[in-house]
């Protein structure tokens, strides 16, 4: 018995230090090959288009970014979906922690596209129909983070965010077909479309390149970030644990003079 | 290097730097912090669902 006990002891893993696991160490191994990839192939390798001519090389970025940011968006309006059926904690935090890596790919995303239209148009910014949808998307999940920052009640303030993560996924097929709906300023391509058939050889694979390297930075971010919300939902019981007890160590001596 | 060149350039290497520099520094904050509150929070719930 005593030895099932040792060996039983044995095999249970020490708690983790951080948000680290073997795990995600592979995943951000493989994201850094990739993304070494994408610099000396996207930077250095590749040729000039065609038509975008060095501009391309911003594309290198731009595609990765706004596909990451469409992942980490879907995710999210998914696990609000979850959350409002089953209302477990994991799903709160992955959609919450989706739409604040969302949030950073594509405001990434906007200034990234912000340089190659400067390159392009001669300008940062056009009130056109595809920045204009992009930009409303925006601010839709920056709302979404600021309702998740007002102080309540855990389960109110998920279901706020989970209404919101499902309202705001409408927005992206609207901002992926704007070129197709409106006329626009914007190339006439679709996100999926930017990777154009005619494009081979070297550009083809800096692209691709970069968008494995981004999808895995996303995901391997947001395994780090749902890790970091899950402690930090821990610490912050504790830290209410510790106050009720203080409180009731405060009421203690009134008590006993009242008796 | 005339003026169009430069902004070119200029732009190629900001959007490079700005998508690095955003996530590099993103990704560094989360590990920090989840570094900080492992320190905080005890072994057994430390545990991820």
């Amino acid at each position: 018995m005593t030895t099932t006990k040792i060996q039983s002891a044995s095999t249970v893993s020490p708690a983790p230090t951080g948000t680290g696991s073997r795990g995600t160490k592979v995943l951000g191994g493989f994201a850094l090959v990739f993304l070494a990839i994408a610099v000396v192939y996207g930077l250095f390798i590749s040729p000039p288009d065609a038509q975008l001519g060095n501009t391309i090389r911003i594309i290198y970025m731009h595609v990765p970014t706004v596909m990451a940011a469409y992942l980490a968006f879907i995710i999210t309006a998914v696990s609000s979906g979850m959350y409002l059926w089953k209302r477990t904690e994991f799903w709160d935090l992955l959609g919450s922690s989706a739409a604040e890596i969302g949030v950073l790919f594509f405001a990434v995303t906007i200034v990234d596209g912000a340089l190659w239209g400067k390159v392009t148009w001669g300008v940062f910014w056009r009130w056109e129909p595809r920045l204009t949808t992009s930009a409303v998307l925006l601010i839709m999940y920056i709302g979404y983070l600021a309702v998740r920052a007002i102080p309540a009640d855990p389960r109110t303030r998920a279901t706020r965010c989970a209404i919101i993560g499902i309202v705001a996924i409408v927005n992206v097929p609207i901002v992926h077909k704007a070129v197709d709906w409106w006329r626009g300023l914007h190339q006439g391509k679709t996100v999926l479309g930017t990777i154009d058939p005619e494009m081979g050889g070297t550009q083809l694979f800096a692209m691709y390149s970069s968008l494995i390297a981004g999808l895995l930075v996303c995901v391997w971010l947001l395994i780090h970030r749902f890790r970091a919300g899950f402690l930090a939902e821990r610490a912050s019981d504790l830290g209410l644990d510790q106050a009720l007890e203080e409180r009731r160590l405060e009421s203690s001596p009134a008590t006993g003079e009242d008796a | 290097m005339n003026s169009s060149n430069l902004t070119e350039t200029l732009c190629i290497v900001g959007a490079w730097l700005v998508t690095f520099g955003a996530v590099g520094a993103y990704g560094a904050a989360v590990i920090l912090r989840g570094r900080r509150l492992s320190k905080i929070v005890p072994p057994e719930q430390r545990r991820w669902m």
